[in-house]
C-alpha cells in the first residue's frame, strides 16, 4: 500500500485575461505517492506546469484543496508557503534560475543556510552533492554565466536537494539542454529517486518520461489517463513500448 | 528630429516615476536658487530704491539745541566735497525707555513732528495708518512688527523720566533711523503733540543736520572727517547711510548665500541622480540600444534623445520651480522683515529666473551628455547581446562558505560590494544632503541658542552696556566711579570709529581700545593684540589687500600726521567688509594727539539687571553721560531677527535632507526591485519569505545610507566653520571657530537612519507583489 504524499481534491485553476476566463485545471482529484517518480505529460496548454506549481505551493489554486502529507497548503499565506517550500520541496526549472550574482556553490549554500543553521553540515552536503552530480571543484567558484547549461542545471539539482526535500518538482528540466547534458540531468534525477526521494516532473519529451514510474496524461485540465511503468531500469525496451502505446492511446 | 523626439518620449514614458523624482529635485533646487538670487540681487537695490524714493540722507549728525557745534557742523556739511543737498530739522530726543509687555528697554529716541517740508527721509508709512491727531504716534516698522503691535494699540515711552503715552497710528519705513542696528530710533507725532512734548521735556530739544552726497559710499569718509575735524561737544549722535544699509541687508545677504549654497548642493545631487539614472538606463536598455543601432539610429540620435529627455524634465521642473518660488520668496522675505525693516515684496525677477533655469539646465544637459556619450562606443552587436559588462561578475565577494554572518546580512553585503558604483553614488548623495542639514542645524544653534559665542566671534566685544560721556568730562574719574559701583566687573575705553585711519593708503574702520588685554571677544586670528604705542592689529581684509601680516610694518596716517606701526596680529570684525583694525588709545595719540577717549564698554557681574543698572547710572551720572546702550539687548534683538530665518533654513534643510533621502531610496529600491525581479522570484521559489527579502533590500541600503549620513555629518561637523568662514569672507570674517551642537547632530543622524530604514522597508514592501510563480509564468 503506497502512501500519498500529495493529494488534491476538486483542484481548479482559472486564469482571467481581458475579461475572458480560461479554466486550466478542472476539478482534479489526484494522489501523488511517496517514492514515486511521477511524470506529467500532455499537449501544450494542457495545464501541466500549472498543476506542478499548484502541487508545489508555488501558486494557489482557484478552488479545491491541495494536501501535503495530510496538511492543507492551498490556503496558506505566501510567506507560509515559502516556508513550506523551503522545508519540503526542491525545484528544478527548465531555465535553471540560478542567482546570477552568486557563484555555483553560493547558490546552493544560500538555499541550505536558509533551513539548516549547521554551517559545516550544509557546506559538506553541498560539496558532496556537487561532486555526486559530476561538478568538480573548479566549477564551484564560477558564476552561472560561466558554466554550460547542463552544468548549471546540475547545480540547480544540487540546490533542489540541499535541504533533503521530501519531494522534487522538475519543470521540463532538460528542455533547454542538448541530449548529452539532458541525459546527465535525467541520470541525476533517477538516482535521486532511487534513493527514495519523490519526484514529480513535467515533460513532453518521451526519453525523459521513460524515467518515470507513473505517467499521468493531462489534457484540457483533466487527467485523461495514467500509466504505471515501475522503477526505471536502463535498457528496458518493454518500458518504451508500454509508454508509447499509452501515449498513442491518449492521442499524443 | 522626429525620431529623436520619439525616442525621448519613449524614454520618459518608460521611467515615469523616476522622471517625477528628478523633476522634484530640479524643482526644489530651482526654487532655492531663484530665491537666493532674488535676495542677493534684490535686497541692496530695493534698499537703495527706497532710500532714493524717500530722499534719504547719507550723513546725519544730531546736536543738543543751543550747541556752539551746530554752526560748525552746518559749515562742515556746506563745504564738504560731494554734498548735493543739506537739511536742518528740529527734534526731541535722548535716552529713554520703551515699555512692552510689562518690561521696559532702554532706547535712544528721536521724536520728530510730521513736517510736510521735511525733504530727507520723508515720512513714509507702511500698511494701514490713522491720521496723526491727539496722542497718535508713528513708530518704525521693525518695532511695530517685532513687538506685534497693531494700529490703535497703546505705546508707552519715557524720556528724561517723563512717562509718555501714545496711540499707535502707523508704522514708518524710516531709512536712517528705523532698524534694530540703528543707535537712534525715530518716532513721529503731530505738530500739537510735538509742541506739548517740547514744553514737557524742554531739555531734550535736538537739531538734526542731514546731508546727501553725490556718491553715498563716500559717507564713511565724511563721517571720519567729521569726527576728526569737528568738536564732538554737544554731538548727540552721528549716523551714515552705509551703516543703515549694512544693518538691514547683511542678514538677508548671509541667508541668501546659505540658500544658494544649499541649492548648489541639491543641484549636485540632481546631477549625480541623473548620471546614476542614465548609466542604469543604458544597462537596462542595452538590447533596445542594440536594436535601435541595428535598424539605423545613429549614436548621436540616441544620445541626443537622452540629453533632451533630461533637458525637458529639467526645463519643466525649472519652470515650475520659478513659479513656486514666487510663493516661497514672500515667505522668506516675511521671515527677514524684522531685519530688513521695510515692506519688501520682491516682484518677479526675470534675470534671476533666467540665471536659475539656465544654470540648472546647462549643468544637467552637460552631465547628461558626458554620461550618455559612452553609447558612442557601444557596438550594436555587443548591445544586442546585452552588453559585455552587464552580467560579468568578476569577483564573488563574501563567499558564503567562508563568511560567518547571518544569511540576509551576507546576501545584502554581497549586493553592495557587487554594485560599488551605485553604493558610492548613494553614499555621496546622502552625505551631501546630510552635510547641508548639519550645517543648517549648527547655524541655527549658534544664532538661536549659543548666541553669545556667535556675537563674540563676529562682532568682538560683548559688554553689557556701552557708554559715551561728554568729552569735557574726566574719563578717568568716570571710570573710577563706575568701577567702584556694585555689579561692575570691569570698564575700559573702547570706540569703534569709521574711516579715521589710513593704513598704507587704505581707509579702515578702527576699534580704538584703551587696553586690549581686557578684551573678552574672539577677534584675534593670528598674533596678538597691540600693547605698545607703535603697534596695530589689522583686519583680515586689510591684511590681504595691502599684503602685510603679523610682524610687518605699516604706515598709519590720520590727517597729515603719519608714522610706522608694527603689525602685531590679524583680527576679524564683521564691519566695513573686513577693512578694519585694532589700535590702543595711546598708540593712536602718536598720530592724533588730541584724541580723547569718551566711549566705554562696561561689563557687569552675572545676575545684574542691565536695565536697572542703566537707570541707576543715568540718575547718578546724569551730568557726565551722553548716552548709554544696552549692547546685549541690541545685539540679541539683532540676532533674534536673524533667528527666524536661520531656524527656517535649518528646518528646511532637515526637511529637504529627509525628502532627498526618501526620494533616493525610492528611486534606487524601486530600480533594484525591477532589475532583480527574476532573482527575487527565484529566492521566493526556494523559500525566502517577503520579510527576509525586504530585510535584505533594507540591509543592502543601510550600510550605504549609514556611510553617507556619518560621512556627511562628519563633513558638516568639521566643515561648518570653514564654510561659514568662506560665506562670510565678504563681511570681513575669514576664520570661524563656532561651537557645533553634537547632541543635536547625533539625534538628527539617528532620526535620519531610522527614517531611512523605515522608508526602505516601506518601499521594499512592494516585494510582496513578486510571486515565485510569476518567475515561471512570465
Amino acid at each position: 500500500m503506497q502512501t500519498a504524499i500529495l493529494t488534491t481534491s476538486k483542484l481548479c485553476k482559472t486564469f482571467s485575461s481581458g475579461g475572458l476566463q480560461q479554466h486550466v485545471l478542472k476539478n482534479l482529484d489526484l494522489k501523488i505517492y511517496q517514492g514515486d517518480f511521477t511524470v506529467i505529460m500532455g499537449p501544450s496548454g494542457a495545464g501541466k506546469s500549472t498543476l506542478l506549481y499548484a502541487l508545489s505551493g508555488m501558486d494557489k489554486p482557484t478552488l479545491g484543496e491541495v494536501s501535503f502529507s495530510g496538511q492543507e497548503i492551498a490556503g496558506l499565506s505566501n510567506d507560509k508557503l515559502a516556508v513550506f517550500r523551503r522545508d519540503n520541496c526542491g525545484f528544478v526549472f527548465q531555465q535553471m534560475y540560478l542567482l546570477d550574482n552568486m557563484s555555483i556553490l553560493d547558490n546552493i549554500l544560500a538555499c541550505g543556510f536558509l533551513v539548516n543553521k549547521n554551517r559545516k553540515a550544509v557546506i559538506n552536503r553541498a560539496k558532496q552533492l556537487l561532486q555526486s552530480l559530476n561538478l568538480d571543484e573548479t566549477m564551484w567558484r564560477k558564476f552561472p554565466s560561466q558554466v554550460s547549461g547542463g552544468e548549471a542545471q546540475r547545480a540547480g539539482i544540487a540546490r533542489a536537494l540541499i535541504n533533503n526535500p521530501k519531494i522534487i518538482f522538475a519543470d521540463e528540466p532538460t528542455g533547454a539542454l542538448n541530449s548529452t547534458y539532458g541525459k546527465a540531468v535525467l541520470e541525476a534525477l533517477t538516482e535521486i529517486n532511487k534513493q527514495g526521494q519523490s519526484v514529480i516532473m513535467v515533460t513532453h519529451d518521451l526519453r525523459s518520461a521513460l524515467r518515470g514510474s507513473r505517467i499521468l496524461y493531462l489534457r484540457d485540465g483533466i487527467i485523461h489517463g495514467e500509466c504505471l511503468l515501475g522503477k526505471y531500469i536502463s535498457g528496458d525496451n518493454g518500458r518504451y513500448d508500454k509508454l508509447n502505446e499509452f501515449l498513442t492511446e491518449m492521442g499524443w | 528630429m522626429k525620431n529623436i523626439l520619439m525616442l525621448m518620449t519613449a524614454n520618459i514614458r518608460k521611467g515615469k516615476s523616476q522622471s517625477i523624482t528628478l523633476l522634484l529635485f530640479v524643482l526644489i533646487a530651482t526654487i532655492m536658487l531663484n530665491a537666493g538670487f532674488v535676495l542677493i540681487f534684490g535686497i541692496g537695490n530695493f534698499f537703495d530704491e527706497r532710500a532714493e524714493v524717500n530722499n534719504a540722507p547719507h550723513f546725519a549728525v544730531t546736536y543738543f539745541d543751543g550747541s556752539e557745534g551746530i554752526k560748525e557742523g552746518e559749515q562742515f556739511i556746506k563745504n564738504y566735497p560731494g554734498v548735493i543737498e543739506a537739511e536742518k530739522l528740529n527734534a526731541i530726543g535722548g535716552l529713554g525707555e520703551i515699555f512692552t509687555n510689562e518690561t521696559s528697554s532702554p532706547i535712544t529716541l528721536l521724536i520728530s513732528r510730521m513736517d510736510e517740508n521735511q525733504k530727507m527721509d520723508r515720512l513714509s508709512l507702511i500698511g494701514d495708518s490713522l491720521p496723526l491727531t491727539g496722542n497718535a504716534i508713528y513708530m518704525p516698522y521693525y518695532l511695530f512688527i517685532n513687538d506685534n503691535y497693531s494700529i490703535g494699540d497703546n505705546l508707552k515711552l519715557s524720556l528724561s523720566n517723563v512717562e509718555l503715552n501714545f496711540t499707535i497710528a502707523g508704522a514708518t519705513e524710516d531709512i536712517m533711523y528705523g532698524n534694530a542696528m540703528t543707535t537712534v530710533v525715530r518716532f513721529y507725532v503731530s505738530d500739537i503733540m510735538y509742541a506739548e512734548l517740547e514744553k514737557q521735556i524742554s531739555d531734550n530739544s535736538l537739531t538734526l543736520l542731514s546731508a546727501r552726497l553725490k556718491n553715498s559710499a563716500d559717507a564713511i569718509y565724511m563721517l571720519a572727517d567729521f569726527n576728526r575735524d569737528n568738536s564732538q561737544e554737544d554731538v548727540y549722535s552721528t549716523w551714515m547711510y552705509n551703516f543703515a544699509k549694512q544693518g538691514r541687508t547683511m542678514v538677508p545677504l548671509i541667508a541668501a548665500a546659505v540658500i544658494i549654497a544649499f541649492a548648489a548642493i541639491l543641484l549636485v545631487v540632481c546631477l549625480i541622480v541623473i548620471r546614476f539614472r542614465i548609466i542604469n538606463s543604458i544597462e537596462e536598455s542595452m538590447t533596445n540600444i542594440g536594436t535601435q543601432k541595428a535598424i539605423g539610429y545613429k549614436s548621436v540620435q540616441i544620445i541626443l534623445a537622452i540629453v533632451m529627455q533630461f533637458g525637458l524634465i529639467t526645463f519643466i521642473g525649472g519652470i515650475f520651480g520659478i513659479i513656486l518660488s514666487q510663493i516661497v520668496i514672500p515667505f522668506i522675505t516675511s521671515l527677514l522683515e524684522p531685519m530688513i525693516a521695510l515692506a519688501w515684496q520682491p516682484k518677479f525677477n526675470p534675470g534671476s529666473a533666467l540665471i536659475s533655469i539656465v544654470a540648472v539646465l546647462v549643468t544637467v544637459m552637460l552631465i547628461s551628455y558626458l554620461t550618455a556619450r559612452k553609447i558612442n562606443k557601444l557596438h550594436p552587436l555587443i548591445a544586442l547581446r546585452g552588453g559585455i559588462t552587464t552580467h560579468s561578475f568578476k569577483k564573488n565577494p563574501l563567499p558564503l562558505e567562508k563568511s560567518r554572518a547571518s544569511l540576509n546580512f551576507l546576501l545584502a553585503f554581497k549586493q553592495i560590494l557587487q554594485n560599488k558604483k551605485q553604493s558610492v553614488t548613494i553614499a555621496i548623495i546622502v552625505a551631501l544632503v546630510t552635510m547641508s542639514s548639519i550645517i543648517g542645524i549648527a547655524a541655527n544653534f549658534n544664532i538661536n541658542e549659543g548666541q553669545e559665542n556667535f556675537l563674540r566671534a563676529f562682532f568682538g566685544e560683548l559688554p553689557e552696556i556701552a557708554v559715551r560721556i561728554e568729552e569735557t568730562k574726566d574719563g578717568e574719574a568716570f571710570k573710577e566711579r563706575m568701577s567702584a559701583r556694585s555689579g561692575v566687573r570691569k570698564i575700559f575705553g573702547y570706540f569703534s570709529t569709521g574711516g579715521a585711519l589710513l593704513i598704507d593708503d587704505v581707509r579702515i574702520y578702527a576699534d580704538i581700545v584703551e587696553d586690549c588685554s581686557l578684551m573678552e571677544g574672539n577677534l584675534l586670528i593670528d598674533g596678538r593684540y597691540p600693547r605698545h604705542n607703535n603697534e596695530i592689529a589689522l583686519g583680515a581684509a586689510v591684511s590681504m589687500l595691502i599684503g602685510k601680516t603679523t610682524g610687518d610694518t605699516v604706515m598709519v596716517k590720520v590727517d597729515e600726521i603719519s608714522r610706522n606701526y608694527i603689525v602685531t596680529g590679524i583680527v576679524q570684525i564683521m564691519s566695513n567688509n573686513g577693512l578694519n583694525g585694532v589700535i590702543t588709545d595711546d598708540a593712536l595719540r602718536e598720530i592724533q594727539p588730541d584724541y580723547i577717549s569718551s566711549h566705554y564698554y562696561v561689563y557687569l557681574n552675572d545676575g545684574v539687571d542691565i536695565n536697572d543698572f542703566i537707570k541707576e547710572i543715568k540718575i547718578a551720572e546724569d551730568d557726565t553721560i551722553c548716552f548709554v546702550i544696552n549692547t546685549q539687548e541690541q545685539m540679541f534683538t539683532f540676532l533674534d531677527g536673524m533667528g527666524g530665518i536661520f531656524a527656517a533654513i535649518a528646518i528646511g534643510m532637515i526637511g529637504i535632507t529627509a525628502f532627498v533621502v526618501i526620494l533616493v531610496l525610492y528611486m534606487v529600491i524601486k530600480t533594484t526591485i525591477m532589475r532583480k525581479r527574476r532573482e527575487l522570484g527565484i529566492q521566493k521559489a526556494v523559500g525566502f519569505t517577503t520579510l527576509q527579502l525586504m530585510n535584505q533590500i533594507a540591509l543592502n541600503m543601510m550600510p550605504v545610507i549609514l556611510t553617507g549620513i556619518i560621512s556627511g555629518a562628519l563633513a558638516g561637523y568639521f566643515g561648518f566653520n570653514t564654510l561659514m568662514g568662506a560665506t562670510l569672507t565678504g563681511f570681513g570674517i575669514v576664520q570661524v571657530d563656532l561651537p557645533i551642537p553634537l547632541g543635536q547632530i547625533i539625534i538628527s543622524c539617528i532620526t535620519l537612519i531610522i527614517l531611512a530604514y523605515a522608508v526602505s522597508m516601506l518601499i521594499a514592501w512592494r516585494i510582496r507583489k513578486i510571486t515565485a510563480y510569476s518567475l515561471v509564468s512570465e
